[in-house]
């Protein structure tokens, strides 16, 4: 598709590039004096899926989540630097954090279905927006459990709990209720490293399908992960930007040496 | 190498054990005793007249109705006072002020210090602030020249109680409101919810079990006190029902306290005292054992 080729991107406190959905610029974040992400920009191509791949407390899920302000909610955590969607300045004082969050939605690491029924579940986001039409929430909750490839395992028990799903389901299902609110950007943090290889492959199979209609961030441990689904990959260091190309060219021809070095597996 | 244990460590081991279980047997046989002695001499009291009538004969025939009416009549005003104030508070520290925060450390203090405060003295506060100075000042407002909201009522002695149990509700509820998991707050977040959202939709349906069984433990220490209600609202004998919040009202405790010691006929009325205590008593056990009942429920992962 797209190749963002530098390694680094160009520092500019503007909007993003007409095929970047988002785009960071000089990004900063902080836990209290502590820096998790070191100064990263970054842009992240449309309809198309980002990795974010680098050994433990390399800061690619502060990064993820900076990216809709979720840090907002945790005490402590301060973020510098311009982060656009399209041509919204996300950390800007006049935009809003709910409308930020409804255009990028998100999925955890530990799927978290709330312990309501499986309908209720999907159907979450779209009372929050004040949806009543009982017709239009069965549709839309009918079309987001298709996409998320969950709706022949629970169409005959959509009123019953959702912790009753397994592993796997659940984090359909949280994909699901992201897909629900009409995101544009999904953010992934690490959506498989609790599941099996069989569910894992499955989720794998709908980031794939997901990208034609929406952009995908995901955050992995997994370096076959990243490869088999995404199609740029960044590589993140101790809260840097190492390197940050298409998938292919970064493992198969990595520039930098701490790449390489990774991908081969001599850490991390 | 084995190490077997020293034969003395072995035997005060027993003896440890023993004394714990001795010091159990203490409190079984303490309850043990005062329930059956309320029941061998109360229960042949309680028939469908007992619980259905007014005292007579000075109290020493008749039933107790009146009493269990006010009491039921100042629980249910005291839980719809206390409620939204209590939980609101535990809202706020739960999910709104930061750990840090001065102002929630200093409601947090507020509130243990509340707790401990002794019951007579908010009789005592609730006679001055409800009565003297709330009361007061709403009879000058209108002009009343006797008192009409500046006397003791079943309003004054509702709020009072509902300010003695807002400790145990605060903490209950905030409580519960932190066993809710921090992934359903984000999930919600991240669904565009804000923080009056989410805590509407995923706080509180995760917590209501929890901020349930705060209230109950409420209602039943509510519903056994006295002493605040001793100077805001009890009557000793008041064979009419109260209809209006400005009027007073009987107590099933205020009334064993009655009987005890202002009864003009102390042996006549020991049967009745007796009842009465049966029926406090099975009342207070009863909320408890609901409690526990919801809290179990819970645990049993009811929380849907």
């Amino acid at each position: 598709m797209t190749e963002p080729s530098h390694a680094v991107p160009p520092i500019s406190p503007e909007p993003a590039h007409s095929r970047d959905k988002m785009r960071c610029a000089s990004v900063s974040v902080y836990y209290g004096s502590k820096q998790a992400i070191k100064s990263v920009s970054i842009g992240l191509p449309e309809h198309s899926v980002t990795a974010f791949i680098g050994p433990s407390g390399c800061g690619k899920s502060t990064l993820l989540r900076a990216l809709n302000r979720m840090h907002d909610t945790v005490e402590h955590a301060r973020v510098e630097g311009k982060v656009w969607l399209e041509d919204t300045d996300v950390y800007a004082p006049e935009t809003d954090p709910v409308d930020v969050r409804r255009r990028v939605g998100m999925v955890f690491q530990k799927s978290n279905p709330f312990p309501k029924s499986i309908f209720e579940n999907v159907a979450f986001g779209l009372r929050l927006a004040g949806n009543r039409d009982k017709a239009l929430l069965a549709e839309r909750v009918e079309s987001c459990l298709r996409s998320a490839a969950l709706w022949e395992e629970v169409k005959d028990r959509l009123d019953s709990s959702a912790l009753g799903l397994s592993g796997g389901q659940q984090q359909r299902l949280c994909i699901a209720r992201a897909l629900a609110v009409q995101p544009e950007v999904i953010l992934m943090d690490e959506p498989a490293s609790a599941l099996d290889p069989i569910a894992t492959a499955s989720i794998e199979q709908l980031v794939v399908e997901l990208k034609r209609d929406y952009t995908i961030v995901i955050v992995t441990h997994s370096m076959q992960q990243a490869r088999r689904v995404s199609d740029n990959t960044a590589f993140f260091y101790l809260g840097d930007l190492v390197e940050f190309g298409p998938t292919q060219q970064i493992f198969e021809a990595p520039k930098e040496k701490r790449t390489e070095d990774y991908i081969l597996g001599r850490f991390g | 190498m084995l190490c077997k244990a020293h034969p003395r460590a072995k035997s005060s081991n027993l003896a440890f054990h023993g004394l714990t279980a001795l010091a159990v047997l203490i409190i079984l046989a303490f309850l043990g005793i005062l329930l059956g002695h309320v029941l061998a001499h109360g229960s042949g009291r309680i028939s469908v007249e007992f619980l259905t009538a007014s005292p007579t004969g000075g109290m020493t025939a008749g039933g107790i109705f009146p009493a269990i009416y006010g009491t039921a009549l100042l629980t249910i005003l005291m839980t719809i006072a206390v409620t939204p104030v209590g939980v609101a508070t535990a809202i706020y520290l739960s999910e709104y002020a930061s750990k840090s925060s001065r102002l929630a450390q200093f409601v947090r203090a507020a509130v243990n210090n509340l707790a401990g405060v002794p019951s007579v003295v908010f009789g005592l506060f609730g006679l001055g602030f409800f009565i003297l100075f709330l009361g007061g000042a709403m009879d000058r407002a209108i002009g009343a020249e006797t008192p009409i909201w500046g006397r003791p009522s079943i309003l004054w002695a509702a709020l009072t109680l509902s300010v003695l149990t807002l400790p145990v509700v605060i903490v209950t509820a905030e409580e519960a409101m932190k066993t809710v998991p921090r992934e359903l707050r984000e999930a919600s977040h991240g669904l565009g919810a804000t923080r009056f959202q989410t805590v509407l939709h995923v706080v509180l349906p995760g917590a209501r079990a929890g901020i349930l069984t705060g209230l109950i433990l409420a209602i039943s220490r509510g519903a056994g006190e006295v002493a605040p209600i001793l100077f805001t609202g009890a009557a000793n004998f008041l064979p009419r029902l109260p209809t209006d919040p400005r009027d007073m009202f009987m107590h099933l405790g205020y009334h064993v306290y009655a009987l005890a010691t202002q009864s003009p006929n102390v042996d006549a009325a020991r049967p009745v005292l007796f009842g009465t205590v049966l029926v406090l008593l099975t009342l207070t056990f009863a909320l408890n054992f609901v409690a526990i009942l919801i809290r179990s429920r819970l645990r049993a992962g009811g929380n849907r």
